[in-house]
């Protein structure tokens, strides 16, 4: 009875059917929709508590197996390759899906557009003093940018939630705990590997609670935010559907011919992470679940346990597809033409704007959009209330090529595993 | 003795009356009420163009807070009042006061310097803010690393304002080095604004806020900004020799208008707009 139960929760039909449902709730019972809110937030909840653990361990392991094992620096170097190679890559795909997809902006949909900014925000008007003082804010530098990496207080850190400098964090202790050579620090890789178990274990359990999560989850998000919105902003929402595609496409391409196994197999196997992306919008959730998949594609389990972490925090593929697609969304409502040196600027812009998003999430993250503008010269205020308004179902297709683009990165970056546990080099 | 006193009182109450009545009839009134008297009207000017809330509609029909304001000072005055509306700017309802062809100038006028050296105002009616809008375009473009007060205050692109009224004024002083485009007409002044043939435009806030209403698109391309330090009042004009009549415009606006602000403007604003879908 159990059994069958169980197969019933994690079944790829019941998860699917969920999803159905929940859009059905949120169109046709947004006010009972809303009220499930919490059961989705509750389940992030459980999740994101055994992450940040899970987090801590599975780098520091995956740091002192890497340092202990020969050809590390072979790892990282394929891992720079594998990101900056990805980031342009991303930027590419932002930039190629909206020359494909091109659209044309009509006074009506500006009208439209207006309607919407004016309906969502007036804090876009802006009091000033002419003759009196005005409070100046601090500039905003290098130096400032630099201090949302560097961890100043690793319990306050983790307090926080702040996922980069835990990363940052677990690469410098790695580090030097890798090099010592006693009783110590054998002992605490082992205790630090039974945290990683024990987390998984109860990742696991929390699965069969994934289509309840679900249900609750979307039909709150569809009830919150309504269609209608949607239809006025289609054009943008399809590009970036289109440009999330494209990466999980290209992404599932890598996975397959890296693995060596059959398309069927990657399909089954990472699907899983795909969906935990969607739905809990947040990559550092599925960080155990893009592990699991890839340990059972047979790709060498340190070097995972290592890219996994570290290509999720750092490496933003879905933010740097979403910038371009939105650059250039900006750029056509302001009638600014782009040419070619514009949309070169749009690409290396997103990726610029992809680092400065590293350890942002929601808002912030859809806010960084003004890093490329400003390269541009185009104002973003105003179109940044009606990203916000769309970002609930923007955030899915972010968060699902984000986290699938770097488990394909992963994929590229670490060799596969011989069933006796022997690495085999795949040639790339 | 007690008759005597009754009787008395009711003579000095009967008598009372009339004798209140003598002395405004044998007492000469001030120069400026009685020439508004023996003319028996009050000549209100106000701009042909329609300002609502302030005042819109034609003839008999015209309506709003200068109409309300105007008819309770010929309550006051015990006259009837004829709305004068053949001004083409509120420069030339400034000048119909100041020649003696309106007797007050209820307008949406703003007090500014060279006003005030040709007529006299009365206490504010509405107080607001001098605001801008600016083309978003244009300010990204020339922000080079500023904050955005800092563009406004070295303003140097185009700027318009509606011809010959306080803005004409205030742009010269406030922006410098702006390049000035008077325009006749308002609704012209924001289509150039939002297409970004000008960088601004400069208005109050009142009526600056009025364009989201009725451009909603321009919350796209423009980017509307209060100068908080600024005023712009509002207030009634009378001929520089008519010290008595300013006295009652003061005595009904302090009485009846005095604190109207942008958010009730607003209100009365949607209302009219409301009847009239």
């Amino acid at each position: 009875m159990i059994a069958h139960l169980k197969t019933f929760l994690t079944s790829p039909w019941t998860i699917l059917g969920s999803i159905i449902v929940g859009i059905a709730c949120g169109v046709y019972v947004p006010e009972f929709s809303m009220g499930l809110d919490s059961i989705g937030s509750i389940y992030i909840s459980l999740l994101k508590v055994v992450v940040l653990p899970f987090l801590l361990a599975t780098i520091l392991v995956g740091i002192i197996g890497l340092l202990q094992k020969e050809g590390s620096q072979e790892l990282i170097r394929k891992i720079i390759i594998g990101f900056v190679g990805s980031m342009f890559l991303a930027a590419v795909i932002g930039v190629g899906t909206v020359m494909v997809t091109g659209t044309e902006m009509t006074p009506q949909k500006k009208t439209e557009f207006g309607a919407l900014v004016n309906n969502k925000d007036t804090g876009t008007e802006l009091s000033i003093n002419l003759h009196e003082p005005m409070p100046s804010s601090a500039p905003v530098n290098a130096g400032k940018m630099a201090e949302k990496f560097i961890p100043e207080n690793i319990f306050a850190t983790l307090n926080n939630g702040e996922s980069l400098k835990i990363v940052i964090f677990c690469l410098i202790f790695g580090v030097a705990l890798g090099h010592l050579k006693t009783d110590g620090q054998r002992m605490l890789v082992e205790i630090l590997k039974s945290i990683q178990q024990a987390s998984i274990s109860i990742f696991k359990f929390l699965n069969y609670f994934l289509p309840f999560a679900l249900l609750a989850m979307i039909s709150s998000q569809v009830g919150k935010v309504g269609v209608g919105i949607f239809l006025t902003m289609f054009d943008f929402v399809f590009q970036q559907f289109v440009g999330g595609l494209l990466v999980v496409v290209l992404g599932t391409i890598v996975i397959w011919k890296r693995s060596g196994l059959d398309l069927m197999t990657v399909i089954r196997e990472t699907k899983e992470t795909l969906i935990v992306a969607v739905s809990s919008r947040s990559s550092l959730a599925c960080i155990p679940y893009a592990q699991e998949a890839l340990h059972k594609l047979h790709f060498d389990k340190g070097g995972v346990e290592l890219t996994v972490p570290l290509s999720f925090t750092v490496n933003r593929i879905g933010s740097i597809v979403y910038y371009a697609i939105a650059t250039v969304f900006i750029a056509n409502i302001y009638d600014a033409p782009l040419g070619v040196t514009g949309l070169l600027v749009v690409l290396f812009g997103s990726i610029l704007a992809g680092l400065a998003s590293a350890g942002t999430t929601g808002i912030l993250t859809v806010a960084t959009v003004a890093v490329v503008c400003d390269l541009l010269k185009l104002p973003s205020e105003a179109v940044l209330i009606l990203l916000i308004a769309v970002d609930p179902l923007m955030d899915m297709i972010r968060t699902a090529s984000h986290v699938h683009g770097n488990v394909a990165v992963t994929a590229f970056v670490c060799d596969k595993e011989h069933v006796d546990g022997q690495a085999e080099r795949v040639p790339s | 003795m007690k008759n005597l006193l009754i009787s008395l009182t009711l003579s000095v109450l009967a008598i009372f009356p009339s004798f209140a009545q003598t002395a405004t009839s044998t007492v000469p009134l001030p120069v400026d009420i009685a020439a508004i008297k023996k003319a028996n009207v009050l000549v209100v000017a106000m701009t042909k163009k329609d300002v609502p809330p302030f005042f819109s509609g034609e003839g008999d029909a015209v309506h709003g807070l200068d109409v309300e304001i105007a008819q309770r000072i010929g309550v006051l005055l015990g006259v009837p009042v004829q709305f004068r509306r053949d001004a083409e700017s509120f420069a030339e309802v400034v000048e119909q006061v100041r020649d003696g062809r309106a007797d007050i100038a209820v307008s949406k006028l703003s007090v500014t310097g060279p006003r005030l050296q040709v007529v006299r105002f009365s206490d504010p009616y509405v107080k607001l803010r001098q605001s801008l809008i600016v083309n978003r375009l244009w300010l990204s473009q020339n922000s080079q690393g500023k904050e955005t007060y800092q563009v406004i205050r070295d303003f140097n692109g185009k700027i318009s304002f509606v011809k010959n009224s306080s803005y004409d004024t205030f742009a010269r002083i406030n922006f410098p080095k702006a390049q000035f485009l008077p325009e006749e007409k308002w609704d012209v002044i924001i289509d150039k604004v939002t297409r970004g043939d000008i960088a601004a435009a400069y208005r109050d806030e009142f009526e600056i806020k009025k364009i989201s209403f009725e451009k909603p698109d321009a919350a796209i391309s423009t980017k509307t900004i209060t100068i908080a330090d600024s005023s712009d009042y509002i207030a009634v004009a009378v001929h520089p020799k008519s010290i008595q009549l300013l006295s009652i415009v003061n005595y009904v606006i302090k009485n009846e208008y005095n604190n109207i602000d942008t958010k009730k403007l607003m209100d009365r604003y949607k209302a009219e707009n409301k009847d009239k879908k």
